[in-house]
C-alpha cells in the first residue's frame, strides 16, 4: 500500500475536478440539519468529518431502496421489453468502513455466486469508493472493531483517507482505480513520510479501541449460534417487544433481501424491485395465504440466524458489519450487540 | 467481475406463446406453451418457470410436462393469487414471460434401477407429472413404478383421462382415494396416507416422492418411515414465494436454504431438523 497526503483545501479542490469527470455522491448536510450521501455541486460544501449515515452506503448506487428492473410497453406486436438504461460511472466519497465492507459483502451474495445480479455487477464496475476513516465512534451504537470490520479499511476500497487533524488527509491507495485518480490529479498530492505513517497507525489504533467492545467475543458468539440453548431464550424475548416495523432490516448493510413490483399505467410501465424485510408478518406468505412463518418469532429467528450463522455457512462471514444501524433505527431498541454479547460467553 | 448483458443474465424474460388452454376445474386451468422458434425449456422434471404478466406480476409455476415431451411444455395453474388470476383470463394466442426453469428438480439419475413410489395429494399432481411421464416415456430405466393420488372429491381431480392411461398400463401400478366420495367414484374413500401400509416394497431400493399440500407431508412420511424407507430416499417438493428464482430476494429461504436454489426439491434427510420446513 503506497501513502500520500493530500491538504484539506487540495482534497476540496480533488472533489471538484471529480464532479465534473463522474457523478459524484458525498455526504452533505441539508437546510434541515440532515447528513446524507448527495450528489455534489458545490465541493466546497462536502463534510469532511467521519459519519455514519442511517441508510447504508450500498442503498445510494449498488442495491437501492427502490430501482427499475425493465420497462415494458403493449403494441400491436406484443409487449416491447427494455431493460433500464446502464447506471452511469460514480464515486461514492466519505462513506465509513462499514460501508464498504457492507457493500464487499454485497459483492460475495450478489455478483460472486452463481447466477450473478446483472443489476448489481453493472453498477458496481462503474463504482468508485473513497472512504472516510472513523477516527472516533459516530455514535454510541458502533461495535465495528468487535466484529473485524473496521474502523479502517485493510482492503476493498480505492482510496481511504485518513483526517490527521493538522490540516492534511492521509491517502491510501487500495487500487488501480484509486491510482488513477491520485495519477491524474498528482499535483494535489504530496509524499506522507515516516512521522505522517507512525501517527496515522497511532490514530488507527486510538479508533480500533474506542470501537471495540470488551465483552463481545465475535468467534465465541458465532460458534454459539450454532449450538446453544440460549439462543431460543434470546429469540423469544426480541420477539415479544419486537413490532414488525422492519427498520433493522432497511438500515442493515448487508440485508438483501427484494421484492419485485410492477407499476402500469394505460400501456405502459416498469417492473422494479424494491428492498424488502424479513420481520413484516407477510414476507414468507404465498398465494393462497399459507405462511410457513406466520409466529413472529419465526421471522425473528430468521433474522438473527441469517445474520449471525447462515450467512457464515454460506459465505464464510457473519453479515454483521457492527454498524449499529438495527439498534439506531429500532423503536424498540433491540440490540444486536447484546444478542452478540450474550452469546459470547 | 465481468459486465453482463440482460440477455446473458437470468433476468432475460422469454416471450412465451400460449399454445392451448384447457379449464380443468372450477379453479385450474391447463396451458401449454412454446417459447419463440420452437426453442426447447431444457428442464428437468419437477423444475419451475417463473411466470410473467407485465404489469400485473411475475408468479413461479411448476412445469407439469415431462422433458421428452419436445417443442412446447404445460403449466397447471390454480387461481388464487394475482398473477394466476390474470393467468385465468389469457387466450390461446396470447403472450406471456418466462424465466428459467430453475431450481433443482428430482434426481431421476439417481432414480434410475430403483423402484419409486410417488405420491401426490391435490394439485402435488401437477409436478408430479412431469416426473410420471418422463419414467413412462424412459420405462426401462426403472424399476417398479406405484402411483397414489389422493385429493378431496372425484371433482378435484386433475388429469383424469391421462390418470386413466397410466392405469391402463401393466408397467405401473396406481390407487386413487378421495377424501369425500360422491355416487360415481368406484375408487378408494380415506386419507392418502391410508394407502401406504398395504404397498409392498422393497425400502432398500425404493425412492419416495411425495408433493402435496404442506399438512400431507408429515403424515406420509410418517407412514413411509413406518415402511423403512431409507429417510435420504424420501424426497418432496416444497412451495414457498420464489420471487427471483435466482436465490436473491429472500422470500422462499427455509433457514439456510434457498427454496428456489436449493431446492424445491429435497430429500427429507436434509430438511427434517428445520421445523417450518414441512
Amino acid at each position: 500500500m503506497k501513502n500520500l497526503k493530500v491538504k484539506t483545501q487540495n482534497l476540496v479542490k480533488l472533489l471538484d475536478a471529480l464532479k465534473d469527470a463522474s457523478n459524484l455522491l458525498a455526504p452533505q448536510t441539508d437546510k434541515y440539519g440532515d447528513t446524507y450521501f448527495q450528489q455534489v455541486v458545490d465541493a466546497s460544501q462536502v463534510v469532511l468529518k467521519h459519519f455514519k449515515p442511517l441508510m447504508p452506503a450500498v442503498r445510494e448506487v449498488l442495491f437501492g431502496q427502490l430501482e427499475d428492473m425493465i420497462t415494458f410497453k403493449d403494441t400491436a406486436s406484443g409487449t416491447k421489453i427494455k431493460p433500464v438504461k446502464a447506471a452511469k460511472d460514480t464515486i461514492l466519497f466519505g462513506l465509513p468502513n462499514c460501508d464498504l465492507d457492507g457493500i464487499l459483502y454485497n459483492d460475495e451474495f450478489f455478483a460472486k455466486r452463481e447466477f450473478a445480479d446483472f443489476y448489481y455487477v453493472n453498477a458496481r464496475k462503474k463504482l468508485t469508493i473513497i472512504t472516510l476513516a472513523c477516527l472516533t465512534p459516530p455514535n454510541e451504537n458502533c461495535f465495528c472493531a468487535s466484529m473485524g470490520h473496521g474502523p479502517f479499511a485493510e482492503k476493498g476500497f480505492d482510496l481511504q483517507l485518513t483526517d490527521m487533524g493538522d490540516g492534511f488527509f492521509l491517502v491510501n491507495i487500495g487500487s488501480k482505480k484509486g491510482q488513477k485518480i491520485v495519477d491524474d490529479n498528482s499535483s494535489l498530492f504530496e509524499a506522507a513520510g515516516e512521522a505522517d505513517l507512525s501517527k496515522w497507525k497511532e490514530l488507527k489504533q486510538q479508533a480500533e479501541e474506542s470501537t471495540t467492545k470488551k465483552d463481545v467475543n465475535k468467534k465465541k458468539a458465532l460458534d454459539n449460534m450454532g449450538r446453544t440453548p440460549l439462543k431460543e431464550q434470546m429469540i423469544i424475548e426480541i420477539s415479544d417487544r419486537c413490532i414488525s416495523c422492519g427498520a433493522c432490516n432497511y438500515t442493515c448493510p448487508t440485508c438483501t433481501c427484494f421484492n419485485v413490483i410492477d407499476h402500469k399505467k394505460d400501456k405502459a410501465g416498469t417492473r422494479k424491485r424494491v428492498l424488502d424485510s424479513c420481520i413484516l408478518g407477510g414476507y414468507f406468505r404465498m398465494a393462497g395465504g399459507h405462511n410457513p412463518k406466520e409466529a413472529k418469532e419465526d421471522r425473528t429467528r430468521n433474522r438473527y440466524f441469517c445474520k449471525l450463522l447462515w450467512d457464515k455457512e454460506k459465505l464464510g462471514d457473519s453479515g454483521c458489519v457492527g454498524c449499529g444501524r438495527c439498534l439506531d433505527a429500532c423503536p424498540v431498541k433491540v440490540d444486536i450487540k447484546d444478542v452478540i454479547k450474550q452469546l459470547s460467553n | 467481475m465481468k459486465k453482463l448483458t440482460l440477455k446473458d443474465s437470468e433476468y432475460e424474460i422469454k416471450k412465451g406463446k400460449i399454445l392451448r388452454v384447457r379449464k380443468m376445474t372450477a379453479i385450474e386451468t391447463f396451458f401449454e406453451i412454446a417459447l419463440p422458434g420452437g426453442e426447447s425449456l431444457d428442464h428437468e422434471p419437477g423444475q419451475f418457470v417463473e411466470v410473467s404478466l407485465f404489469g400485473v406480476g411475475e408468479a413461479p409455476i411448476s412445469v407439469t410436462s415431462s422433458p421428452t415431451k419436445r417443442g412446447s411444455f404445460e403449466l397447471a395453474v390454480r387461481n388464487v393469487g394475482k398473477v394466476t388470476g390474470a393467468l385465468h383470463k389469457l387466450k390461446e394466442g396470447d403472450e406471456v414471460g418466462i424465466r428459467g426453469p430453475f431450481g433443482k428438480g428430482f434426481p431421476v439419475r439417481i432414480f434410475e434401477g430403483n423402484d419409486l413410489l410417488c405420491v401426490a395429494g391435490g394439485l402435488g399432481i401437477v409436478p408430479l407429472r412431469s416426473l410420471i411421464n418422463y419414467v413412462i416415456d424412459n420405462r426401462r430405466d426403472f424399476g417398479k413404478v406405484e402411483i397414489l393420488l389422493g385429493c378431496k372429491t372425484p371433482k378435484d381431480m386433475l388429469f383424469n383421462e391421462e390418470v386413466d392411461e397410466w392405469n391402463k398400463r401393466l408397467d405401473v401400478k396406481l390407487n386413487c382415494t378421495v377424501d369425500k366420495a360422491d355416487p360415481d367414484w368406484k375408487g378408494n374413500v380415506g386419507l392418502i396416507t391410508s394407502l401406504i401400509p398395504g404397498i409392498n416394497l422393497k425400502p432398500e431400493r425404493t425412492f419416495a416422492v411425495v408433493v402435496g399440500p404442506p399438512i400431507m407431508y408429515k403424515f406420509v412420511i410418517k407412514e413411509l418411515l413406518k415402511k423403512e424407507i431409507p429417510e435420504r430416499h424420501i424426497l418432496v417438493s416444497l412451495e414457498r414465494h420464489m420471487k427471483c428464482g435466482l436465490g436473491k430476494c429472500g422470500h422462499c429461504q427455509i433457514n439456510n436454504f434457498y427454496c428456489c436454489q436449493d431446492g424445491p426439491v429435497f430429500s427429507y434427510d436434509k430438511i427434517k431438523n428445520i421445523p417450518e420446513a414441512l
